[in-house]
């Protein structure tokens, strides 16, 4: 259990500035909740004018769009964002670090196996994004019980808030693959900046364009609010794809990992 | 000149695939927009849009721009492609200095008889040298596909001002990275930093165009001083904010040089 100690508390002064970014944006988002639900009847009213084809083509509803969760659902993209480079980073970070930092021959001549030390760095991981998620997810329940005035569905809130755990989840295996093949790695930053920033761009596009095929290739369009608020549940069908994809990263990261010939530091 | 070539040689790849992003990005998003425009009935839809709150519109993507015109579609591809540049110039800058003491080579290059300036402006020229050949990638892609689809007038002077807004999104970010890289002593953090600073700056300007209210902090971020519906409406850059980017810039990279000539090296 000594790698997994080791990697919690190396990580655990970053985690608690992404903690600190995460909640700061969803406080500081849903504060102006109250200033934008000002205007609610007016823009209601408005809307109420224009075809329902219109407010279709845009996934517009407006029952949905001016309650605090669906005002929520806008920021949630941007959370997902960081919340997705503080992943990535941790899933890369965690297993490239050793031959960046040319500790590899030290840790590696260890009496641990290359399986129990991947494994122990995995909980490390998971363990710090669970403590993230928790925090994430009490404070935006928090700030939507502070600043909505009307009641809210504590479940259907939860479930969206959750996403961020399994977006993160998808882009910890991804991070975790990409350490495993890229032979050397210097910063990380370099190899999880345009990945997840490539995905995301992808995820706007299918937005403006309503491509729905493009939603199948980015994580940044699994989860859906609106589709959580009419259902109380997930799209299982995405839900299934953003677990098994986390399992096939992880699994390929092992295998890789495990028959990986890792360099000696000179 | 050997630092130059060398770092010229050893950014190629780096430079190759961030090129083919970029015009992979501008050449999908183009075609998409054909298969858009056909399929709504066309310019009922923008009208309407016109008329929508703004802050829904924001929460689109779409504030101030008509996207079923075609010069409104290149204004919401801009921010993607605004978006690519900063981070590749952000990264390039803060790499491409602190590199030497993340690699443990600094004892290696600092040692041989070159002054530090003399390492830093070689470094600093190869790395703009590629942002530099990304940029006219970029222009030459946004030309030809903008062009290769447009049927009306000519759009190719305002495709052009909104790529000049690009290239200074990529000065600034660029000059952040690098100075990041020339202040910190831990070689990690410079990376961090900058792409803290980009990151934010972007965060921010979605923040504004949502609540009119935060309409003060917009000097703050370049993303809504060189917004494309900003540039589109007034058809240039504001002059303004071009003289106060190129100073930061300018100030950025005098400050670079003053404290990586006098701070320790990572060793």
């Amino acid at each position: 259990m000594n790698i997994y100690f080791q990697e919690v508390k190396n990580y655990f002064r970053v985690t608690l500035i992404w903690i600190a970014a995460l909640s700061l944006m969803s406080f500081g988002f849903l504060s102006m909740f109250g200033s934008f639900s000002g205007d609610v009847e007016n823009m209601k009213h408005l809307l109420a004018g224009y075809p329902p084809q219109v407010l279709s083509a845009l996934n517009l509803q407006v029952g949905i769009f001016f309650t605090a969760i669906g005002f929520f659902a806008y920021i949630l993209t941007f959370i997902w964002l960081v919340g997705a480079m503080q992943a990535m980073n941790l899933g890369m970070g965690v297993l490239s670090k050793e031959i960046a930092g040319k500790t590899a021959d030290f840790l590696l001549t260890k009496p641990v196996t290359r399986f129990s030390m991947l494994t122990q760095k995995l909980f490390a991981t998971l363990t710090l994004l669970v403590i993230t998620n928790i925090c994430f997810v009490a404070v935006t329940m928090f700030s939507v019980n502070m600043f909505s005035k009307d009641p809210f569905d504590g479940y259907i809130l939860f479930l969206s808030a959750l996403t961020l755990f399994l977006v993160q989840l998808i882009f910890l295996s991804l991070g975790f693959v990409l350490a495993t093949l890229i032979p050397k790695i210097k910063t990380v930053l370099t190899y999880t900046l345009p990945s997840v920033f490539g995905l995301f761009i992808l995820g706007l596009f299918g937005n403006v364009l309503g491509n729905e095929e493009v939603y199948y290739f980015t994580p940044f369009k699994y989860f859906d609010v609106s589709y959580i608020i009419r259902n109380s549940s997930y799209q299982s069908k995405y839900l299934w794809l953003a677990l098994g994809l986390t399992l096939v990263g992880i699994i390929i990261g092992y295998v890789a990992f495990i028959n990986k010939d890792i360099e000696a530091a000179n | 000149m050997n630092v130059y070539f060398r770092e010229i040689k050893s950014h190629w790849k780096g430079f190759l695939g961030w090129s083919a992003a970029i015009a992979f990005t501008i050449v999908s998003g183009m075609v998409k927009f054909q298969g858009y425009n056909t399929a709504s009935g066309k310019s009922s839809i923008g009208e309407l849009l016109k008329t929508f709150p703004k802050p829904i519109l924001a929460i689109f993507g779409m504030s101030g721009l008509d996207v079923t015109k075609m010069i409104g579609y290149v204004g919401i591809m801009y921010l993607y492609i605004v978006l690519i540049a900063a981070i590749y110039a952000a990264l390039a800058g803060a790499e491409i200095i602190s590199k030497e003491e993340l690699d443990k080579t600094s004892e290696f290059l600092y040692p041989k008889p070159v002054s530090r300036s003399r390492v830093l402006t070689e470094k600093i020229l190869a790395a703009v040298t590629y942002q530099l050949l990304f940029f006219v990638v970029a222009v030459i892609t946004n030309i030809w596909i903008v062009d290769y689809y447009n049927t009306g007038d000519s759009l190719t002077p305002q495709v052009m001002t909104l790529m000049w807004g690009v290239l200074l999104f990529q000065l600034v970010s660029f000059s952040f990275g690098v100075f990041f890289a020339g202040i910190f002593k831990n070689p990690k953090l410079p990376t961090a930093a900058v792409t803290t600073v980009v990151v934010s700056s972007y965060l921010l300007s979605v923040f504004i165009d949502i609540n009119a209210s935060l309409d003060f902090l917009k000097p703050l971020t370049p993303f809504q001083y060189f917004g494309a519906p900003k540039i589109i409406a007034e058809s240039q850059l504001d002059p303004i904010y071009v003289v106060m980017v190129l100073a930061i810039s300018a100030l950025l990279f005098a400050l670079t040089y003053y404290f990586y000539n006098n701070r320790d090296l990572t060793i």
